[in-house]
């Protein structure tokens, strides 16, 4: 950049910020020119704004200009993120550190940026609760920094990773626009733009303050430290830890290299002769921690142990982590420089990846040290070297990329925590096609359409790879789109329209309706359609294709149905690959002969993966377990025009490229097709337990219900019904009350009865009458709620179904509110709060006089529930109606701020609108 | 102390874990103030890309020394000397203001001499003027009118003046020497006299040979050589003693004078010689410790809480023992403060050199005082003692400052106030 641009520059930044906080002198630039990776790359100025208004001015200056820019939180970034490559513009985030709101009742905090991970956890600590992810890196690095790279942290194995604890962001998008992604309630409507942002390394806008979820601190943990003599046996103990079905809260591998370093650095009391040691932690309900730690010692000892240790208080805990979180830090002492590949393989897979990087250290001649996150599979070989050797630095390079090579050809992943950045964006074509970062390629596109924002990052020069995928969309530029469809799939397989009747979608039937076999087929029917911009709707077993606006144009549906089968299944590294079409019933019946299932219970019989994971359906477990968002690890997506994609993988440490299993979950099939999805496993809980309990009045349900919730205790459940809810169930034996509270316990034995006594101690104030169901009345009730819609809609005359999504606090008061507006104008409305999740389903059933009526009661009635919904951030979706409602009211609610930036999503990857037009959010 | 500044430098992987403990990067957010910044720096100096100027002198300037970078850096990069060799370098590239070449050089390695010059000051009765002589000095800074309050009026006598009027106790044959550090003999003897109080108390005879200072100031500032001059002049005084050892309660003298023995590796003959003397060095704590002495407490009940000086937590590795010293205290009620062991913001001089930085330092941990609820704030080191006093002050904090020496021989908090410029 010339003198004169600028100081002109730097004076437009000035009025923003304040000259104080413009620094661009050379010695300013130098120190912002590094982080903790290798790269280096001098920026032309570097602002500290303290707000998100002057990022936002900011960042519209550099629009102005063009000139790049990127955020910084503290510079940890071990890849290269935050290194400025085109010079420009470095925004620094350390001012905007304050923790803005700490919300308990909701289990929600919203903290700036520039806070330190660790300045959250010692806010919430005191008061009982915690924030999940924890990297190594917390007490510096920045929330910002940890949502630019989804970080993990020791405690993601059981945890989760920082996507599955950030619910909203305050952004400053790539335009200059500030809007608010999300909130402090589930499912934002549209497409999930936080799921996509977590981990995209600052190349889609710049945050300024984030939404997060909390937990309550674990009753009891205990933390072991297991001494090896050899590294396999080590790993090999990993794998058999998680086999056999325990899930530890951490479980980190240390080796010799490291364990040394760390030793000299801090008297953590790892023993120096020790091939490896592990860090075993167990936490959560204190009854059950004895058996499991038990049982990891059995393991450890059946797979040759030297010693093993366990921490006897807070502050012998505390050392222990200490060594393990310094350990990056610590290796300088054996060479001044390291490079770290963090792949992650399944972990099955370690013995023999771990015995790779060894060798690839011995080829190369350079010491690898090895500390990471082994219950997840997460590999940190830390290749050490003086940088002020000559040639040192390439053998490195080469090296790292080897290692990389072998976790990808062991089926795991480039990138676990630490992002892509600079220094892995060659090795990306090891796990994506050209196809998959062409994707990735066009969603940055369609946010930052000049590159500016954080350029450089991620991508390869598209020119380095080539598609190896046919190209479908020539095939059938000739012929019509029925004969072609027939050429796909077979005559057999091309229902015509006469037969397709009862498939009618709020009362359009498709002319064709297709059943491929293959993927393949998928893949050409998608650039058929595209080639004639020919409208398709997606579908499985059809449970809930009524979901959604009228579609604006119905040519064919496309039944995955017969693409069913079981692809994969991995019980050791706990995965299972599923064809979209695969009914999850069947899928989870034959799981559980194996004692496994899949963490999902979302209603309807003959629900597909695919449409379960298209619309985010969830049920009353989700809790425990989560969402699908929680539990997808990767996908394959047909987008229109046929190419098929990757999305993710097999492992849950995976943060290579944009994670489009967000984008695509709950995208209602606008965006792509799902081809196939791997999905988490667990095993099947020892034992589960369901507590009825009768009220004659919703608030001491609901002060029970917030009490559990804000306990130390695990419910997997924790649902308030109303009387009709109860006898539509039906709910067993005992005679439905006015209000039943159900709550649902799962895990050990030991676990389930430690929190028994605690749940009837304060039960006992509120009420006298309750029942406890075991066993198969437990299936029962389960199947029950999988049921309810089916049975609600087809026996029952039901017509009317809504899921709203609020905050957890206000539980009771919107329950009261739907129930007594619904009662006034239809028969008793059913209704169902998961008091945990803030979440209320309602069902009502209206008959036709009262339907055709207008101004329409029942639609007033919804408008004003959802309207006071919103008002607390939340929102309210019908989720069935008869088809004159849908003319009059949105079935999602009125398109928000952030619209504009799906629509450039849905422009991006289906530009033709061929994927169910004008059904989602929106009209997309 | 480092051999090789490039060998030091390089085993900085940036990992960064030295922001989270530096404070001056916590006070003002810039990677320049940071200890990753300045090595980075430094080693960029090193590598001739770039010459010094305005902004490099205030990145190695505006350090603390406090070592807690160094504390929290696990390939232990010595940061604190590395800053001090390059506040070296700059000297010797743009030479030293003669003032202050005259001060490090001249007037404080001779007791006589320094006395002297301290009474040739006119006898003020506050601070504030102290201050404003100083002002025209080059190196500090203007805003030096603003830390008037900083300083106690001077004294009408000095320490030795007032220990050699009184009549020295016998001991029971134990005799230990005892260096008055220049803080306790012109600026605070009160604090002094307890100290030496305690010493007889537990049956010690005192042996104080006119000494003058113990060479850090000289040092942080990057005039090795004169650290030298005065380190030699003290081992040489102390030598021959036989006394138990040599105590102090400064603890930023206490550490100085354990290292020694760093300021001469080069010569084999003096690097012996220092170890001789620094092996003797005792902080008044470690020494009291031992003794036996009854301490009264005339206010029991009393919320009490420690600060850690930089120089006596992670310079000499002592935090126990001024607990366990205040413990001894019958019906002693101790609350810990946070971040007990995080600098104050006087290091280094920071407070007359940079005083907006240090206040905001200070803030710091006038707010982790007050979420302590103490009513009794204990340090041992003067210079965080003036400088908490000050920070409570500033803020109307209903607390009392008190050194571990006058609290342990008063029993209570002190009496007189000392008056404020």
């Amino acid at each position: 950049m010339d003198q004169k641009r600028q100081q002109q520059i730097q004076k437009k930044l000035a009025a923003i910020v304040g000259e104080k906080w413009v620094l661009h002198s050379p010695v300013d630039l130098w120190v912002y020119g590094y982080d903790a990776s290798l790269a280096t790359s001098l920026p032309d100025f570097v602002v500290l704004p303290e707000n998100v208004q002057q990022i936002a001015a900011v960042v519209r200056l550099a629009l102005k200009e063009k000139i790049p820019y990127l955020p910084r939180g503290a510079g940890t970034n071990l890849t290269g993120g935050s290194i400025p490559t085109k010079g420009g513009i470095v925004i620094e985030t350390s001012r905007l550190k304050s923790i803005t709101e700490i919300d308990l009742p909701n289990l929600r905090a919203a903290v700036e940026v520039g806070a330190t991970n660790l300045e959250v956890q010692n806010a919430l600590n005191p008061l009982g609760y915690l924030y999940a992810p924890d990297p190594a890196s917390q007490k510096v690095s920045t929330m910002g920094g940890n949502i630019g790279e989804n970080s993990g942290g020791p405690h993601c194995l059981k945890y989760g990773v920082t996507a599955n604890h950030v619910l909203g962001l305050e952004m400053v998008m790539p335009d200059g626009q500030i809007i608010t992604l999300g909130g402090k309630c589930l499912d934002p409507l549209g497409y999930d733009l936080v799921g996509l942002i977590v981990g995209s390394e600052g190349t889609l806008g710049i945050a300024s303050r984030v939404t997060i979820r909390l937990l309550h601190q674990p009753q009891g943990g205990q933390t072991i430290l297991a001494i090896f003599d050899s590294l396999d046996d080590a790993s090999r103990t990993v794998s058999a830890i998680i086999a056999a079905g325990i899930i530890p809260a951490a479980l980190e591998m240390i080796d010799q290299v490291v364990l040394r370093a760390v030793e000299a650095s801090v008297k953590a009391g790892y023993p120096l002769d020790a091939q490896g040691v592990l860090i075993i932690e167990i936490d959560g309900i204190r009854q059950g921690l004895a058996r499991q730690a038990e049982h990891i010692r059995q393991i450890c000892q059946e797979n040759g142990v030297r010693e093993i240790r366990i921490a006897q208080d807070a502050a012998e805990r505390e050392i222990l982590w200490k060594g393990r979180r310094g350990a990056f830090g610590a290796v300088a002492r054996v060479k001044t420089s390291y490079l770290c590949a963090d792949g992650t393989v399944p972990r099955t897979q370690l013995p023999k990846v771990l015995r790779q990087v060894k060798e690839i250290g011995q080829k190369y001649d350079l010491t690898i040290g090895n500390v990471f996150h082994a219950g997840d599979g997460n590999l940190h070989p830390l290749i050490l070297f003086d940088d002020r050797e000559p040639g040192v630095r390439e053998k490195v390079i080469q090296a790292g990329a080897e290692i990389l090579k072998a976790c990808a050809e062991a089926g795991g992943t480039i990138s676990g925590e630490h992002g892509i950045g600079l220094e892995k964006i060659d090795s990306m074509p090891l796990i994506f096609s050209a196809d998959d970062i062409a994707c990735m390629r066009k969603i940055k596109e369609a946010f930052d359409p000049p590159n500016l924002c954080n350029p450089g990052k991620i991508f390869p020069p598209i020119e380095q790879i080539s598609s190896k995928q046919a190209n479908y969309s020539s095939a059938y530029a000739q012929g019509d789109f029925a004969s072609s469809l027939k050429k796909i799939v077979g005559a057999e397989n091309c229902w015509p329209e006469a037969k397709n009747n009862e498939l009618a979608v709020d009362g359009q039937v498709p002319s064709w309706v297709v059943f491929p076999e293959h993927i393949d087929q998928v893949q050409a029917v998608l650039a058929l359609a595209a080639e004639k911009k020919a409208s398709l709707i997606p579908m499985g077993g059809g449970s809930k294709i009524g979901l959604g606006q009228p579609p604006s144009s119905l040519v064919a549906a496309l039944n995955l149905s017969r693409l069913n089968q079981t692809i994969d299944l991995d019980l050791e590294n706990l995965t299972i690959t599923l064809a979209a079409g695969a009914k999850l019933t069947a899928v989870q019946e034959s799981l559980a002969k194996e004692g496994y299932f899949i963490p999902l219970d979302p209603p309807f019989t003959k629900a597909t993966i695919g449409g379960i994971l298209a619309t985010n359906a969830s049920g009353p477990k989700r809790l425990l377990y989560g969402s699908a968002r929680d539990i997808t690890l990767g996908m394959k997506v047909v987008l229109p025009g046929g190419k098929l994609i990757k999305a993710g993988g097999k492992t849950v440490k995976n943060v290579s490229g944009y994670d489009l299993t967000k984008l695509f979950i709950g995208s209602l099939g606008t965006l792509g097709v799902i081809g196939e999805a791997t999905l988490r496993l667990f095993p099947l809980p020892e034992k589960e337990i369901i507590l009825l309990l009768n009220y004659a009045e919703i608030s001491p349900a609901f002060a029970l219900a917030m009490e559990i919730l804000h306990s130390e205790l695990l419910p997997s459940a924790l649902i308030l019904l109303n009387k009709e809810a109860q006898t539509a169930l039906p709910l067993p034996h005992l005679a439905p009350s006015d209000y039943g509270l159900l709550m649902g316990l799962a895990g050990t034995k030991e676990e389930v009865e430690g929190q028994l006594p605690a749940i009837l101690n304060w039960a006992e104030k509120g009420t006298s009458k309750w029942q406890i169901l075991e066993e198969q009345e437990v299936a029962k009730v389960w199947k029950a709620f999988q049921e309810l819609p089916e049975n609600l809609f087809l026996k029952e005359d039901f017509n009317i179904s809504g899921k709203a999504s609020l905050l957890i606090s206000k539980g009771a008061e919107i329950f009261k509110k739907a129930e007594d507006l619904f009662q006034k104008n239809s028969r008793q409305p059913i209704l169902i709060g998961h008091l945990g999740l803030g979440i209320l389903n309602f069902f009502l059933s209206s008959p036709p006089e009262i339907i055709s009526q207008r101004p329409n009661k029942i639609l007033d009635n919804i408008t004003a529930l959802r309207k006071e919904i919103e008002e607390q951030g939340g929102n309210l979706i019908i989720t069935a109606c008869p088809l004159p409602f849908k003319k009059e009211i949105s079935v999602w609610g009125n398109p928000g701020l952030s619209f504009p930036y799906m629509q450039a999503i849905k422009n991006a990857l289906d530009p033709g609108k061929i994927l169910n037009p004008g059904r989602f959010y929106g009209g997309i | 102390m480092i051999t090789s500044l490039s060998d030091e430098l390089v085993k900085c992987n940036r990992c960064g874990f030295c922001l989270s403990a530096c404070p001056v990067y916590q006070a003002t957010g810039l990677e320049t103030k940071a200890p990753r910044g300045r090595n980075a720096l430094v080693r960029a100096l090193l590598e001739k890309k770039f010459s010094w100027n305005a902004e490099l002198k205030e990145s190695i300037f505006q350090c603390l020394n406090c070592r807690a970078c160094v504390e929290a850096c696990f390939p232990a990069v010595a940061t604190d000397e590395v800053v001090v060799s390059m506040r070296a370098a700059y000297a010797q590239e743009y030479g030293e203001p003669w003032l202050r070449r005259y001060l490090f050089r001249r007037l404080l390695p001779d007791p006589k001499k320094l006395a002297a010059a301290v009474r040739k000051i006119p006898l003020l009765k506050s601070g504030a003027s102290l201050l404003r002589a100083l002002s025209f000095l080059p190196w500090l800074n203007r805003d030096l009118f603003l830390a008037f309050d900083l300083l106690p009026p001077l004294p009408t006598q000095t320490l030795r003046e007032l220990w050699t009027n009184t009549s020295k106790q016998g001991g029971q044959g134990k005799k230990i020497a005892y260096f008055g550090g220049c803080a306790f003999n012109f600026l605070l003897p009160d604090i002094g006299t307890a100290t030496l109080q305690l010493l007889s108390q537990s049956g010690y005879e005192i042996i104080w040979p006119e000494h003058g200072c113990c060479g850090l100031p000289a040092y942080g500032h990057g005039d090795l050589e004169a650290a030298q001059i005065m380190a030699r002049k003290n081992m040489e005084l102390f030598q021959g003693l036989e006394v138990e050892g040599l105590v102090t309660e400064c603890a930023s003298c206490s550490s100085f004078l354990k290292k020694y023995p760093a300021l001469f590796h080069a010569d084999p003959h003096l690097h012996e010689q220092a170890q001789n003397f620094s092996r003797r060095v005792l902080d008044i704590s470690e020494f009291l410790l031992k003794q036996k002495i009854e301490f009264k407490n005339s206010h029991p009940g009393l919320k009490i809480t420690f600060h850690d000086p930089c120089h006596l937590q992670r310079f000499q590795k002592i935090k126990d023992q001024p607990r366990q010293l205040l413990q001894k205290i019958p019906g002693i009620n101790f609350v810990e403060m946070p971040e007990a062991d995080w600098c104050c913001g006087g290091g280094a001089g920071l407070n007359l050199a940079h005083y907006n930085l240090s206040m905001k330092i200070l803030e710091r941990k006038m707010g982790n005082l007050q979420k302590s609820k103490a009513q009794v704030l204990i340090t041992s080191c003067p210079g965080c003692y003036l400088q908490l006093r000050h920070g409570v002050k500033k803020k109307n904090l209903p607390v009392n400052v008190a050194y571990l020496t006058e609290f342990l021989y008063h029993g209570q908090t002190p009496l007189s106030d000392r008056g404020e410029g």
